[in-house]
């Protein structure tokens, strides 16, 4: 088994992880960030959601709220066990400590998002139908593109096996009408010469390695366009991604758009390559291995062990960060009895600890309401420390950052990145503090 | 006002076996349901046309007539059926001959349906065939079943109606009987998306399974039968080659078995006094059928669980039995012999693996009520498809498309998937696989929607299977809708209504598991279609 060394270890590779990683490293401390492949963040539509209308009317977008401090604040008072009351005490407090954990990972000079914390955008996806959310990678299409634009054109590739070109056509023009954007939408065909059907994933992985060719056979059909904006569904692959989009806005005149995906997605894959890309600048230590277990000495946790194909390895620090996300991530189980998966620390519906319960006594018979399930999670003290169904800190050097903490469901109140990357700093500040 | 010689209420294996069967003897025919076809426990059973080794003690005429039945539904479509070995495990030396005896009554009737004779197991022949298998396993005898899509099952049988000249009305509920003054039946009244209608005939065939006792209070006849709620839990692929028998911890017999590309456990047997058309299956339940598998395979806690399933039996009554002393039999009514009503004729009780013998007795009765003298055909003429074995590979050759989905659609269509696949010449994007776990194939769902009268993404389910594999629809839904909307030039609006629609109802099979992978599975369907897609607050 090899042995490794740190001050700070981190559990988690998403937006939580990252953040304290990264806090970590700009306090100059030593850390080092276990994770396994593939989290909820590489597994979502790349958009960073920072707080929704809890309270949006159902099929009337027009008058769902947009303002994000509204939004937060609404979700503070109606919410009391949201983890967003971890980070103080007023909707300010909170925005600003999220600003700041915006700002350490994706700070503005990177040009990776758009977006701000103002408002949240009506961003269309590669079904026609749109997402609310206050950042999103650049280019992307919003409703704003198209206040100002009369014709738009769909590059479509048939090939695609998860996105169709005149379905999305259907549900565009429906919508965008809804929101009082008159753009109309026309398809082009792009034949890109493969004879099977791949997913937008494989599709980006095809054109990265294709790309000259793709861009020739489009740039004869781009010259004839007259529209303001381009529309292209997610393929376009991470590290030419600028590149292609400058190529096709040279060759067209027009404003290039991506549609947000829906996960499995290439923008998620982006998100994730990203972040990992983030925590090799900053010069953390990152370890590709599953945590699976864990040595403590009393209430003070010693090392975690954990295992790729390859090593076995134990990892010894002083502080732990525990950010592993909900059950997608696999940072929460369920087999028989709920469970936190590596420190098997109990799990709370609010303030209730559940442990063996029917999980249909958590959800609710209709599918499109908010179900208790996806609030699950750990609960801590005020400084972000685990504690057991006796109200007591489990390890005193154990703290838990992102969708692991209860009280939130992201699914339902958007505040998915916002919780994540502010827990992230906060728990990194408060167990340095300590 | 059309007038038919006999109208079918009910869209299950009986409703459309009766249909087909007086439609081939050249009855005009119009057969409605509320639904869609195989809505009830026709879509619902545990898809086995078993010869009712459980039944033998309770009545030997079930078995023999299950047995001989069943070699006739594998000479009409036999690219819809499959073998699945059972093995009964028995853990003590003393039952041995019993079971021995029991097998060898039940091996003459096995050879009827192409099953092979018993043979005994010891020891380590036991977990050669299923390595995980409980160490108390000492003995095990083996048995012969066959396995059937059932909902293939009916709509092959709709479709056969169809094309000698029946009427197939989908989503047509029938919501009253039409009365001479006597009040003899002469026809139904009928509600679908355009309205009310009244439909004339001489005779109706009640075949309303467990809405039986229902639909009778409106025609003023009376059958009566006990309801038998049964649930199944299906886990992602093969756990195991060999079906098991299983005793439950209340002495019932249930099994575990391979299913198409599925593990299939059942079934429970409660009765049931809750709402018809609104079934849910309970965790407990769920709880029980784990319970009696983990005895056998201990295991089996850890396999993945995709989604649970119920379904009504329509068992003829009976009063101081427990549920599963209740005769499978199946039971004609003639209620002008019984009440003095004419033009009506009802169906309940019986057995999938029976339903063609049940329909010809049924339709007998029609014809000779109307002085009809044409025989019954259906155990000769082949089912739609059934008309020749396929090669798999070659037509996946011939049109480009996976081998694997060749297969899959060969055993759902038989010698018809060649004209599904003819549907690419003109659209090669239709070549497009949709559901990836089953897997579907974009022409597939337009010749269900064209052939078939499939109108939703449910309808489809039924059809093909798309949807029901371990992602439980996260990544063909989306894609299956916009195929769906293309064809039947749905509206934005609507096409999304039927995207949440299908969402809705996975979500009422995945409830009652949501556990480990299919907990997370959950999450990404949910994050997917809602905070991304944003449906559950767009519609």
């Amino acid at each position: 088994m090899k042995k490794i060394e740190t001050e700070i270890l981190v559990l988690g590779g998403g937006l939580a992880g990252t953040a304290s990683a990264l806090s970590a490293r700009k306090s100059g401390n030593r850390v080092a960030l276990v994770c396994k492949d593939g989290g909820a963040s590489a597994m979502s539509s790349g958009a960073l959601d920072i707080a929704g209308d809890i309270l949006a009317i159902t099929s009337k977008p027009e008058h769902w709220r947009t303002d994000i401090a509204e939004n937060l604040e609404e979700i503070l008072i109606r919410n009391p066990e949201h983890p967003y009351h971890l980070l103080g005490d007023s909707g300010e407090k909170v925005l600003s400590q999220i600003k700041t954990a915006f700002e350490l990972v994706f700070p503005s000079s990177a040009g990776f998002l758009h977006g701000d914390f103002a408002r949240n955008q009506k961003v269309f996806n590669q079904m026609g139908t749109f997402k609310l959310t206050a950042f999103f990678q650049q280019h992307m299409l919003t409703l704003d593109d198209l206040l100002n634009a009369e014709h738009a054109t769909l590059i479509n590739f048939p090939e695609l096996n998860d996105f169709d070109g005149e379905f999305f056509k259907k549900n565009f023009e429906y919508w965008s009408s809804r929101l009082d954007a008159k753009t109309r939408l026309s398809i082009l065909n792009a034949n890109p010469g493969i004879n099977s059907s791949l997913s937008c994933l494989e599709f980006a992985k095809f054109i990265e390695q294709n790309t000259e060719q793709i861009l020739e056979k489009l740039d004869a059909n781009l010259k004839k366009i007259s529209s303001q904006i381009l529309v292209l569904p997610p393929v376009l692959p991470g590290r030419k991604r600028l590149q292609i989009l400058e190529n096709l806005k040279q060759a067209s005149g027009a404003n290039v758009r991506e549609l947000l995906a829906l996960p499995p997605s290439v923008a998620g894959k982006r998100l994730q390559d990203y972040l990992e890309d983030s925590l090799k600048f900053a010069g953390v230590e990152k370890l590709w291995a599953k945590a699976v277990s864990f040595k403590c000495d009393g209430k003070k946790i010693i090392s975690v062990q954990a295992q790729n194909r390859f090593d076995q390895l134990e990892i010894f620090a002083h502080k732990f960060i525990l950010a592993s996300g909900s059950f997608l991530a696999g940072g929460l189980t369920k087999l028989g009895e709920f469970k936190e998966s590596i420190f098997g620390l109990e799990v709370f519906s609010n303030s209730h600890p559940i442990g063996k319960i029917f999980t249909e006594k958590l959800t609710g018979l209709n599918i499109s309401a908010p179900h208790p399930v996806f609030s699950l999670g750990v609960k801590t003290s005020s400084d972000q420390r685990p504690i057991g169904s006796d109200a007591r800190i489990v390890f005193e050097n154990l703290f838990a950052a992102g969708s692991i903490l209860s009280g939130a469901n992201y699914i339902f109140d958007g505040t998915g990145a916002g919780v994540a990357l502010a827990t992230g700093l906060s728990a990194e500040e408060k167990a340095s503090k300590l | 006002m059309t007038e038919y010689d006999v109208v079918v209420v009910g869209g299950g294996v009986n409703g459309t076996g009766i249909a087909r069967d007086l439609a081939l003897r050249g009855l005009k025919v119009c057969l409605i349901e509320k639904k869609d076809l195989a809505n009830g426990a026709s879509g619902a059973n545990s898809g086995m046309i078993h010869g009712g080794l459980r039944y033998l003690i309770y009545g030997i005429e079930t078995t023999k007539n299950a047995c001989l039945d069943s070699g006739y539904i594998q000479k009409i479509i036999p690219h819809l059926l499959f073998r699945i070995p059972f093995i009964m495990p028995l853990s003590m030396k003393i039952t041995v001959p019993f079971f021995e005896t029991y097998f060898e009554v039940y091996d003459k009737y096995a050879v009827l349906k192409n099953g092979m004779p018993h043979t005994l197991l010891k020891g380590e022949e036991i977990r050669k065939l299923v390595p995980n298998i409980a160490e108390n396993v000492k003995y095990a005898v083996t048995t012969d079943e066959w396995g059937i899509d059932s909902h293939r099952l009916c709509i092959a049988n709709a479709v056969s109606a169809f094309e000698a000249g029946a009427d197939i009305r989908l989503y047509t509920e029938m919501i009253d009987y039409l009365k001479d003054p006597g009040g003899n039946i002469i026809g139904v009244k009928v509600r679908d998306r355009s309205g009310e209608q009244e439909i004339r005939s001489r005779i109706v065939m009640q075949a309303t399974g467990p809405w039986i006792m229902k639909t009778s209070k409106r025609a003023g006849v009376e059958v009566k039968i006990r309801p038998g709620k049964g649930v199944h839990i299906t886990f992602d692929r093969r756990l195991l080659n060999y079906s098991l028998i299983l005793t439950m911890i209340d002495g019932r017999a249930s099994f575990i078995m391979p299913h198409e590309n599925t593990t299939v456990l059942g079934t429970t047997d409660d009765d049931y006094y809750g709402d018809m058309d609104d079934l849910r299956v309970s965790e407990d339940e769920v709880e029980y059928l784990l319970q009696g598998a983990e005895r056998y395979l201990p295991d089996i806690r850890k396999a993945r669980m995709i989604r649970a399933w119920v379904g009504i039996r329509p068992t003829l009554f009976a009063w101081g039995k427990n549920e599963d002393a209740l005769s499978r039999d199946h039971k004609i009514f003639d209620h002008e012999l019984i009440e003095g009503k004419k033009g009506i004729v009802s169906i309940a009780g019986g057995k999938l693996a029976s339903y063609r013998l049940m329909s010809e007795e049924a339709s007998d009765l029609i014809c000779k009520k109307l002085g009809i003298t044409a025989k019954c055909q259906t155990h000769l003429l082949p089912l739609p498809g059934g008309d020749k074995i396929m090669n798999h590979k070659e037509l996946a050759k011939k049109y480009n498309v996976p081998e694997y989905a060749a297969h899959r659609m060969v055993f759902r269509h038989g010698s018809r998937a060649e004209q599904i696949l003819e549907l690419t010449r003109e659209r090669p994007e239709l070549k497009k696989i949709v559901c990836h776990c089953e897997p579907v194939l974009a022409c597939e769902l337009v010749y269900c929607i064209r052939k078939e009268w499939a109108r939703s993404l449910s309808d489809l389910r039924n059809r093909t299977r798309m949807g029901t594999g371990p992602c439980q629809g996260m990544r063909c839904a989306g894609m299956a809708t916009a195929v769906l909307a293309k064809e039947l030039d749905l509206s934005a609006k609507e096409a999304e209504e039927q995207l949440l629609a299908f969402m809705e109802r996975r979500f009422k099979g995945n409830r009652p598991v949501l556990e480990g992978k299919t907990l997370e599975e959950e999450e990404l369907n949910q994050a997917k279609y809602f905070l991304v897609a944003n449906l559950n607050k767009l519609i």
